[in-house]
């Protein structure tokens, strides 16, 4: 009996130990970052200006593919060298009338390509794009976009200059969040595409290995397109990063370049952040079923297969999994070893609490306009309660005792119980607060809450939902349904 | 404008004095004074200088951010232990 509670005991203990990887595996890839002073790509790359013919699908887009158009036109980039195709997926609204429109006004550069039958997804729409190019031998390289991003002037020609080295198969750029009315949910998008992109990206330049090229720009050299079979992936809902890994599994490079700098439109509401997130983490499940082989098994010829890259993508992929396991190794130690479970709940939150305020303060020096704009965002990323729980873990007796005796409160040995448990559990519990504020936010009242609420619940919780629900929805085999983001045209260009 | 690919002949040659659009057609250069004056190749290989030097401020940042947390758990251990 005792040998079956002491096993018990110990696999609650590595329950906990789980949980507390992602937050070291993070700590790991921040400071990965300073090394890409000294190992970054700048010395590969030279003036390079290829042909490039820029795709753009574009659904029902009328709202914003006549900026984006004008706003590629005025790319610092030799005019000759560059064309924009859209490719209008069988648009209903006044897509095909504004894109004919450019056409006319910059003949030989801007081009109208129309699929009859439309709905398919992006992948489909890019490869009626992709057909057409490699049709003829114009292009030297591929920008594939989204109808409402704005590139900045010179971000493509930062682009192309690394695919100057013939080693490169494909670049990205930085994704910024860009809407000229930011609400709480844009600030806080902006902030975690500072960590996502200009932190963690840097982070897997260094590394050699990138997990995927942003959809929204994604400059491909021709031979790279023809390497991967020319066409892009459609089986999933994650074609950028089925590409992405396409490119490297084949040997050639992709790089990260942090001063090419594009701005999106991002969703507004959770509704909407829900849905199109939902799809970005199903296609992950996708991705990671599929590329089963490459994980944890080191290769010659490309750097996915490295335990580093392989424990980044777990510990993103997995995330909820940690956190459920977390919590159930806190409660099961809280009934049966108390002062084991006080002991572990403290180490790994302090852990977090140090983490938190590393990667917090890094990402915000790593863009400092964004940082301004988005510090409450940035502080409260993880709730202000997780917050207060790792002010808790950080400083002993600074919060559980004081906080009680502000409210004249005394905590009775029950109320205490139900206090710790609580916390043990809140991990889990964030991601079901999150999903109830995504449901509420549907209510009026709810509308009026759903801000407020996601600062106390934190909005990494809601990633972390999200990414729960793919699982759900995978599982379930859920139909594949391409839901558009909803684009008005709000980027402050 | 050619229509015939010609790889690697737009790759840049670091020759000063000789445009970086090497092998461009003199009509693709000259599709706005901007442009051009932006497109040298003097210009794009200090953009791409600039960019490299710009990383340089990545190890000070880091540890910056080290040190609040440094400070952070000093303060921790002289008023919470």
């Amino acid at each position: 009996m005792r040998v079956a509670l002491d096993i018990l005991i110990w696999v609650l203990f590595a329950f906990v130990i789980i949980g507390a990887i992602p937050v070291a595996a993070g700590a790991y890839q921040f400071l990965l970052i300073p090394f890409h002073s000294f190992k970054n790509h700048y010395s590969k790359a030279r003036p390079h200006l290829p042909r490039v013919a820029v795709l753009l699908p574009a659904w029902n887009e009328g709202a914003v593919i006549g900026n984006s158009i004008e706003r590629l036109v005025k790319l610092s980039y030799p005019a000759g060298r560059l064309r924009i195709y859209v490719v209008d997926d069988a648009s209903t609204d006044d897509t095909p009338d504004v894109v004919l429109g450019k056409a006319a006004k910059y003949p030989g550069m801007v081009f109208h390509l129309r699929r009859q039958k439309g709905g398919e997804g992006k992948a489909h729409t890019l490869n009626h794009g992709i057909t057409h190019l490699l049709a003829d031998d114009w292009m030297e390289a591929l920008l594939i976009m989204d109808a409402d991003v704005i590139y900045r002037e010179d971000s493509l020609r930062r682009m192309t200059s690394h695919l100057g080295d013939p080693k490169v198969g494909a670049v990205t750029a930085y994704i910024a969040e860009g809407s000229a009315d930011p609400n709480y949910l844009t600030r806080f998008i902006a902030f975690e595409y500072v960590a996502a992109q200009k932190a963690s990206r840097r982070a897997q330049n260094v590394l050699g290995a990138l997990a995927c090229l942003a959809g929204g720009a994604q400059l491909h050299s021709r031979e790279n397109l023809l390497a991967i079979g020319g066409r892009i992936d459609t089986s999933s809902l994650a074609e950028d990063t089925f590409t992405t890994f396409n490119t490297q599994l084949g040997g050639r490079k992709v790089v990260f370049e942090p001063h090419a700098v594009v701005l999106a439109e991002e969703p507004g509401s959770i509704g909407a952040l829900w849905k199109q997130r939902l799809r970005w983490a199903r296609g992950n499940v996708q991705l990671t079923q599929r590329f089963h082989k490459v994980w944890f098994r080191p290769s010659k010829v490309h750097r996915l297969g490295s335990i580093s890259f392989g424990l980044f993508w777990f510990t993103t992929f997995l995330l909820p999994v940690a956190m459920i396991l977390s919590s159930i190794g806190l409660i099961g130690l809280y009934f049966l070893e108390r002062e084991l479970a006080s002991t572990v709940f403290r180490v790994s939150w302090f852990l977090s609490a140090c983490t938190y305020v590393f990667l917090t303060l890094y990402t915000i020096f790593l863009d400092g306009p964004t940082g301004r704009r988005s510090w409450r965002e940035a502080l409260l990323f993880p709730g202000i309660i997780s917050l207060l729980v790792m002010i808790m873990a950080f400083a002993p007796g600074s919060l559980d005792h004081w906080l009680p005796g502000l409210f004249g409160l005394q905590v009775t040995e029950v109320g205490q119980e139900i206090w710790t448990l609580s916390v043990y559990a809140w991990l889990s519990l964030s991601m079901v607060a999150a999903w109830l504020v995504k449901k509420v936010e549907s209510t009026r009242i709810g509308r009026m809450l759903s801000p407020l609420l996601i600062y106390f619940v934190g909005y990494g919780a809601l990633l972390c939902a999200i990414t729960f629900d793919s699982y759900i929805k995978e599982f379930q085999g859920a139909a594949q349904v391409w839901d558009k983001t909803e684009k008005t045209g709000r980027v402050a260009a | 404008m050619s229509g015939v690919h010609r790889p690697g002949v737009v790759r840049a040659e670091r020759v000063t004095g000789v445009s970086a659009l090497t092998g461009l057609d003199q009509a693709e250069l000259s599709q706005g004074e901007a442009t051009d004056r932006a497109l040298t190749d003097e210009a794009l290989w200090r953009e791409i200088a600039h960019n490299r030097r710009a990383e340089l401020r990545l190890v000070p940042e880091a540890l910056l951010a080290l040190l609040v947390v440094a400070g952070l758990i000093i303060l921790r251990e002289v008023y919470f232990r």
